[in-house]
């Protein structure tokens, strides 16, 4: 044994040292295209360990070995070359890109694979693509660049602009449950607000192959995101900054004062009664002749700012030298609201403000010993109005004011309306949060990682073991401040019985103050923590047999997360084994054996641990000898993958996590009840929780998938197609078809399969037309279409109205076939009576009547099919012009509240331009698009879900464009840096679509969001 | 060799520092038995009925699933109706909430029998009263081994339990018919099929509940009890419930020769779910029994037994504690949600506008002395020679709403237009119909902070079921006792004497009754339920009326003080109200509610209320 560790020191101490007599020194240069020099490319003579790598002016020197003469030189982003260099000793390699990037390390699941041996189905997005977008959010920067991934912006509120995420589409029953799994350096974690300057790449894992490691968490999908590390080299240093106005893409129309007190007059002549708006108030408003009596405020104007501002900043540094290599960096991000700050005592506005920072730091103890430290963090200050609710409540208030329910702030004072001269409409658009102070919002997140890898070559050659540690910690502070302030409602003199008033006077309007300006109060809710830790260890090996290449992984890992928000006092946690084999022959058959084994919490004993293999298979037919006289492909690799994954998540109705399914019989205090006469307290109570399920167990992902990844044309056009097709099983669910007099909070129980389907095609062309100029077209589509294939439902003798064989998340309602006019036929029976200018729907089946038997499936669902994106590439020169245009189509929006109901459903609110517009009135009969005015008929033609109401919610948009420019770099070299680039780039700047009301990745129901923005920026970005 | 131990050293250190970093919090624990453990302080079925206090407790909180009729919160259960309640459906009170259930659904002829949602008027699915039944079988098949509480006990508190099953049923039975009648709780895996019962079925096994509870259970709490345990079930709750019952049963609703609606045919009707299949008038003589049954217990009672509240001279106020009052000595069910009720969300909408009087509801109270008030007034708008017409009335008026000039908040109440109360508001307010109301929100002041309950049962319901079942079963004479009793509480005189000159034939003495039982239950939810047993159709489809009321003026355009003109106007139009022209839009359909159309299709029998 101890003979053996001295060989092994020897051969160490010859590598190292390199110092053999005979041989010569080759010296050279490494460049690339434009003549740049390129740092830290490796060289290394074929069949030895004889190597070097270029220094910061891409000049290396290296002893040439007597009998070879191959020289093998690599560098990330280019073809890798071998040049005989027998009896050279001067030389220029000149490093060509390599476009498509073939020998690209691809992160895959608790490792990484070659591109080229990839059998899996995996997608790729680099930061360098990334950082052309402006937007504050990270996942808002995937849109349209990954295939399989569709992502959603429902708002674009500071800090909370998180899009909804799907990995193919939607899989299982309930849309909470299908959140794709997100690791950020091999650990779960959000990466939505990290800084895209820190970020290496982001990978999406799609297939059964990619995601069995992850077992019981993988079923919907894998992102990991990988930060960045340094390589060996002097010290880079990259600076950028950007300053840009933010703009709403699309804000509500509302209709004015005179049009709304039109409307309502119109309903209640309609309905028989009176008008609510006398003649007077009708013409104080179209003359707007009495402002403050009188009212007509455009809320959208008076509260809200047309551009805000948004700043982002980073530095980073990175470097190393053989042992220690590094990368660091800090970015600032500052992102303004769009809230007039009316109330000029403090800031009420929301706002953002980001700081990030990270050190990632790898140091080879030894030859054979690696120990990766990363520390990331930030640092997050959130600010919104003090609305007592959360934002999406807040617009749905503001959203609920009547253009008449105030003047809003005249002169600093706040004037709503006099119930007295108008006793209709009473939602201030204000009052939902002006004066009521603010809320401030810190929270602070740590993430440490600690990496060792110890090479085993000692024990056998390819052997390494691998031990991981990583801890989070997120703890936050909230400051709420309070207050109150006066408004002033406007009086006719005369009406002020108090006073006595001069007959001439007393139409003079008076403001009479109510309330008072209170001090801003403090209260500080018990801070948040959270902290969860990861652990990994596993034993990998990696070895070559003539023309095999066999690897092999064993994993064990282990997490807990503390504080979870149900059993808080309880800490969930997971434990898997994970264990990977491929195998590949030639690098032309490639296999890969997968398998997961998990347990999770919420299972019993029997069933808590679960096994989760795949096997998949890639054939590269480019390798083979019959494929070397063709000139059509540069490579052709076909790739098949079947396998199985878990989820074992289960959401309640209200979006909490549901842990320990199995738990039985559990009892908790509940509500008492009152006894006594005089007893003020009640006598406490108990009752029977949500039932266990003592035989639940995992929901079950098969998944199958088939690929093809083609080059041609010299590599300049790359082709990758996938079809996929998934089937999940044992879905886990609450069933509704027992008889309700059971009483009970039924169990979760392993109910539903749910089919998904779909492809996704990325075509990619990458030319260069001369030295000068260059440019690249990537197309990538992505389309998932689930079915339920079976579900617990009450099935009505009506399979249109059945869920089962229907999307998720299908919408439902009535099909509408006109307005009513005297004399229509075929009009079957509508609950109450029809007039003229009510919603007709049709009678599906026949009987007669209108009713819920008629509501069947309208449209697409909320979340899109067909997901596209188009990127466009040109460089000239120093200038460079990069769009990304992103689709999305066969989804649907189904209108509500607001955006459905005029007047909405306390006939107080809103009127939307357009519905007043499009109104049916006699005169209008022929072109109208809404029913008429009515509350009477409120309930059938406005609470009715119909596809009046169901919108296209497809659209197009130029989703980023960046223009830059490459400052001369021999003018730039005499400032001392290496590179200028300034650029102007742009977020959401334009888009086609057909919803028109919204932005139409917005929501339209009673849940509306902060509008999405626009974003104008520009910056600078220098190297040295 | 250095240099390796170096790295083992390394890879030690790291192995430490890795596991203590993780331990520092907790035990570091591999493999299965990281798994968390479900909580370890498990409280089960056992844990609770296993001890004497939880598993009372557990009855406690089926208590709490008990119908409660006002609004209280914005929960399913709590904002019935959207606010609104069912009382404005009859022809006594109106609703000017414009978004509740009554002017969005029913007033507009909109509800069907898909139209189950959280705004139903009694939901089926989401009332909560099968979870309430559910906790009360579990109770009594679990108290039996729970130690530490004595067999007599024991008996009382199962028979509390039986109770809140029959108050489910009584409720759900008053809406929907027959039911499938549950019998124990069951297990998630093995929900029985249990298929609807007839009318009949569901009635008697509500009243043997009854009756089987009454056994084990205290004719009325005693004296020293009631302070800390008012609000119990007690033996005359149980058998006063079941009179309601009985009543409800006897009425023509499901007791005639022919169904209720036979529009269509119904499965509901040759099930015999929503019809007797015959008319039967022994079941009147029933309830004459259960009442008689019922006074004789109550005599004998040692601890003095239920009574009409009448104590004091201040006839406003006997009858405000008789159904304001808890622990009143004729609250027979008494149901609680909260200690007190906070204004906004009790009150603002149920003494608001979700329910307004109409002007056929106020002229319903007599003057004081329990003559007849003459409506004729109405007819013209100046009242000449004037004589206010809201002086001197029934005091259960003065009580049930505000009237103009009735004192009202340390002042006088204001309901003519441009008023204090009354406002200038077009449509949608609380007075519209020149009234508003004034029961369990009296003048908002009085009521605050003040225990709160609802009056689910109290013994003047079962005086007036007694004198209308002596009525139908020919014995009209002994009938004018109860019913006179009820109005000497207000210092009415008897119905004999207020209206010298009336035959008392049956059917104008059932009408008086119906309109005692009006007067006497204004928003105690008492008057629906009347007129659906009666089929009183000609109510559902009668146009209702308000007044506006303003002062007068004198020659000289000034106002003259306490003097008003009275314009009596039409309200806009139910759906089931007849047209203008005369045009009938009612079908007997509505008297029952729909099933949730997703519950008729569900794997038991549960055929659809007819016309629905």
């Amino acid at each position: 044994m101890k003979k053996y560790f001295l060989q092994f020191l020897v051969v160490l101490l010859c590598v190292s040292t390199s110092a053999f007599s005979q041989e010569t020194t080759l010296q050279g240069k490494v460049v690339d295209k434009n003549g740049e020099p390129l740092i830290g490319a490796a060289l290394i003579f074929v069949g030895t360990t004889n190597g070097t790598i270029t220094n910061i002016d891409g000049v290396f020197s290296l002893k040439t070995p007597a009998n070879k003469t191959i020289l093998k030189c690599s560098f990330l982003g280019y073809k890798t070359q071998e040049i005989n260099v027998k009896g050279k000793k001067l030389l220029e390699i000149v490093m060509e890109e390599d476009a498509q990037g073939l020998d690209e390390i691809v992160v895959v699941g608790y490792g990484e694979q070659s591109k080229v041996s990839i059998t899996g189905a995996v997608s790729t997005v680099s930061t360098k693509e990334l950082t052309r977008s402006p937007a504050a959010n990270m996942a808002n920067m995937l849109a349209g660049t990954l295939s399989g991934v569709s992502t959603v912006q429902f708002s674009g509120q500071p800090g909370a602009d998180n899009p909804e995420i799907f990995v193919r589409g939607i899989s299982t029953l309930n849309q909470s449950n299908s959140t794709p799994l997100i690791l950020v350096d091999g650990v779960e974690r959000d990466f939505f607000n990290l800084d895209p300057n820190e970020v290496e790449s982001i990978s999406v894992l799609k297939d059964a192959s990619a995601t069995a490691v992850f077992g019981v968490r993988g079923a919907n999908g894998v992102i990991i995101v990988v930060t960045r590390r340094g390589a060996e080299g002097k010290a880079k240093v990259s600076v950028s900054s950007s300053v840009g106005v933010q703009q709403p893409t699309r804000l509500v129309d509302f209709a004015d004062s005179y049009e709304w007190a039109t409307y309502y007059n119109e309903a209640m002549k309609n309905d028989g009664k009176d008008p609510g708006f006398s003649a007077d108030a009708m013409e104080a408003f179209r003359t707007n002749s009495n402002p403050l009596v009188y009212p007509n405020t455009d809320w959208m104007e008076m509260l809200f700012k047309k551009n805000s501002i948004q700043s982002q900043h980073n530095v980073n540094v990175s470097g190393g030298t053989n042992r220690v290599k590094y990368f660091t960096s800090i970015g600032y991000l500052d992102q303004d609201g769009m809230f007039r700050n009316h109330d000029t005592r403090y800031n009420g506005n929301f706002y953002f403000k980001r700081l990030n920072f990270r050190t990632n730091i790898d140091v080879d103890f030894t030859k054979t010993t690696k120990l990766s430290i990363n520390l990331g963090g930030r640092n997050e200050e959130r600010n919104s109005p003090n609305s007592g609710s959360d934002a999406n409540q807040l617009f749905r208030t503001i959203y609920w004011a009547t253009p008449f329910s105030g003047a809003g702030i005249v002169d600093g004072k706040w004037i709503k309306k006099n119930s007295r001269y108008l006793s209709i409409g009473d939602n201030d658009g204000l009052t939902p949060y002006y004066g009521k102070g603010f809320l401030n919002n810190i929270k602070n997140t740590l993430n440490i990682d600690a990496d060792l890898q110890q090479n085993l070559d000692f024990i056998t050659k390819g052997l390494s073991f691998r031990i991981k540690g990583s801890y989070n910690s997120y703890h936050t502070l909230q400051k709420n401040r309070s207050a109150s302030i006066p408004y002033y409602v406007p009086w006719y003199k005369g009406d002020l019985t108090w006073l006595t008033v001069p007959e001439a006077e007393k139409l003079d309007v008076v403001l009479v103050k109510t309330g008072d300006e209170g001090t801003l109060g403090y209260s500080e809710p018990s801070p948040g923590k959270d902290r969860d830790w990861y652990t990994e260890a596993s034993i990998n090996y990696k070895q070559k047999f003539g023309n095999h290449d066999v690897s092999g992984m064993i994993l064990y890992n282990q997490s807990r997360a503390y504080y979870p928000s149900n059993f808080t006092d309880i800490p969930s946690g997971y434990v898997g084994l994970v264990g990977r084999a491929t195998y590949s022959y030639k690098s032309r058959y490639l296999a890969d054996f997968n398998i997961g084994y998990n347990g999770s919490e919420n299972f019993p004993k029997e069933n808590r641990f679960g096994v989760f293999p795949a096997l998949s298979a890639g054939w590269v037919i480019t390798q083979e000898k019959f494929m070397q006289n063709q000139h059509l492909f540069n490579f052709l690799k076909l790739r098949t993958s079947y396998g199985v994954v878990g989820n074992d998540k289960d959401y309640n109705s209200s979006g909490v996590l549901n842990r320990f399914l199995y738990l039985e019989g559990q009892y908790d205090t509940g509500t008492g009840y009152y006894f006594g006469t005089t007893t003020s307290s009640a006598k406490p109570g108990m009752l029977e929780s949500k039932l266990g399920n003592t035989v639940i167990t995992w929901e079950k992902a098969y998944k199958q998938n088939y690929g093809i990844d083609a080059y041609f044309l010299k590599n300049k056009l790359m082709v990758k197609l996938d079809y996929f097709y998934e089937f999940r099983d044992d879905i886990l669910t609450t069933p509704d078809v027992a008889p309700v007099y059971h009483g009970m909070t039924l169990p979760t129980l392993n109910l539903g399969q749910v089919s998904n389907r779909g492809f996704e095609v990325v075509l990619k062309w990458d030319d260069k037309l001369n030295r000068d100029f260059n440019y690249n077209i990537g197309l990538t589509l992505s389309y998932a279409r689930n079915k339920i294939e079976y579900r617990a439902e009450v099935k009505t003798p009506y399979e249109y109205q059945w869920r089962t064989g229907k999307p998720v998340g299908q919408q439902f309602g009535k099909k509408f076939v006109g307005f009513y006019y005297e004399g229509m036929p075929n009009v079957a029976t509508h609950p109450g009576t029809l007039y003229p200018g009510d919603c007709v729907y049709e009678d599906i089946n026949k009987d007669g009547v209108v009713d819920g038997l008629d509501d069947t499936a309208l449209g697409f669902p909320n979340y899109p099919l067909l997901n596209g994106g188009l990127q466009i590439g040109l460089n000239y020169k120093g200038i460079s012009v990069n769009a990304n245009l992103v689709g999305a189509t066969l989804t649907s929006r189904l209108l509500s509240e607001t955006f459905r109901i005029p007047l909405g459903d306390t006939f107080s609110r809103s009127l939307l331009q357009s519905q007043f517009d499009a109104r049916w009135t006699p005169e209008t009969a022929a072109t109208a698009t809404e029913p008429r005015p009515s509350l009477n008929s409120y309930a059938n033609n406005f609470r009715n879900a119909s596809d009046l109401w169901i919108r296209d919610a497809s659209y197009i948009r130029l989703k980023n464009i960046e223009v830059s420019y490459n400052i001369n770099p021999k003018f730039v070299k005499k400032l001392g840096i290496n590179s200028l680039r300034l650029y102007v780039n742009g977020y959401n700047l334009f888009t086609i679509d057909k919803l028109k009301i919204a932005d139409p990745e917005t929501r339209t129901s009673d849940r509306p969001t902060y509008p999405v923005m626009r974003i104008f920026n520009t910056g600078i970005n220098f190297n040295f | 060799m250095k240099k390796f131990n170096y790295s083992i050293k390394k890879i030690a250190l790291f192995f430490i520092a890795a596991i203590t970093l993780a331990s520092c919090v907790d035990e570091f624990t591999i493999g299965d038995s990281h798994l968390q453990k479900p909580p370890g302080v498990d409280i089960t079925i056992d844990t609770v009925f296993n001890n004497a206090d939880f598993a009372q407790r557990f009855l406690w909180n089926a208590y709490s699933t008990l119908f409660y009729g006002m609004p209280w919160e914005w929960s399913t259960r709590g904002r019935a109706m959207n606010m609104g309640n069912f009382e404005a459906m009859t022809d006594n009170w109106q609703s000017y909430l414009s978004w509740d259930y009554n002017n969005r659904n029913i007033y507009p002829g909109k509800y069907g029998a898909t139209e189950e949602s959280m705004d139903s008027k009694y939901h089926y699915s989401l009332e909560g009263s099968w979870s309430g039944i559910r906790k009360a079988y579990l109770f009594l098949e679990n108290i039996g081994r729970t130690p530490g509480i004595d067999d007599a006990t024991k008996k009382r508190l199962k028979a509390e339990a039986k109770m809140i099953i029959a108050c489910h049923y009584s409720d759900m039975y008053r809406h929907f018919g027959g039911l499938p009648l549950v019998r124990s709780s069951y297990n998630p895996y093995d929900v029985p099929n249990i298929d609807r019962s007839t009318a009949k079925e569901t009635l008697k096994f509500i009243v043997d509940i009854c009756d089987d509870a009454a056994k084990d259970l205290p004719w009325a709490l005693s004296v020293d009890e009631r302070a800390t345990w008012d609000g119990r079930f007690t033996a005359a709750a149980a058998k006063g419930l079941k009179i309601r019952m009985l009543l409800f049963g006897a009425s023509p609703l499901f007791n005639d020769t022919e169904p209720y609606y036979t529009e269509t045919a119904s499965e509901s009707n040759t099930g015999f779910y929503t019809w007797y299949g015959g008319k039967d008038e022994s079941m009147w003589q029933d309830v004459v029994d259960a009442c008689s049954e019922f006074f004789a217990i109550n005599e004998l009672d040692a601890t003095g037994g239920y009574r009409l509240a009448m104590d004091g001279d201040d006839y406003r106020l006997r009858f405000r504690t008789a159904y304001f009052e808890r622990g009143n000595p004729e609250m027979l069910i008494s149901t609680r949600v909260e200690y007190s009720h906070s204004y906004d969300e009790a009150f603002n909408y149920f003494i608001g506008p979700s329910a307004v009087p109409v002007l056929e509801y106020l002229d319903l109270f007599p003057k004081a002395d329990g003559t007849p008030f003459d409506n004729s007034v109405w007819n013209d708008s100046v009242i000449d020679p004037y004589v206010d017409p809201w002086a001197n009335r029934d005091p259960r008026l003065y009580e049930t709403c505000i009237v103009n000039g009735m004192p009202y908040q340390d002042r006088t109440a204001e309901t003519w237009i441009g008023g204090r109360e009354r406002g200038i508001a077009m449509d949608w307010s609380s007075y519209f119909t020149g009234a508003g109301t004034y029961k369990f929100g009296l003048d908002k002041k009085l009521a605050s902070g003040k225990p709160a309950h609802w009056p689910y049962l109290r013994l003047a319901e079962i005086y007036l079921s007694f004198a209308e079942a002596l009525n139908e079963t020919g014995k009209t004479e002994e009938a004018f006792y109860w019913i006179d009793e009820v109005r000497k509480r207000v210092n009415l005189q008897g119905l004999k004497d207020s209206y010298p000159n009336v035959v008392w034939t049956k059917e104008r003495f059932r009408e008086e009754v119906l309109n005692e039982r009006s007067r006497e239950f204004g928003r105690e939810l008492v008057r629906w339920f009347d007129q659906v047993r009666w089929k009183r159709a000609g109510d559902f489809k009668k146009r209702l009326h308000g007044l506006r009321i303003e002062r007068m003026k004198d020659a000289n355009g000034n106002i003259v003080a306490g003097k008003y003109k009275h314009f009596k106007f039409t309200l806009s139009k139910r759906y089931w109200q007849d047209g203008d022209n005369g045009e009938n839009f009612f079908s007997p359909k509505w008297y029952l509610s729909a099933f949730p159309i997703t519950e008729t299709y569900k794997d038991y029998k549960l055929p659809q209320n007819p016309g629905w």
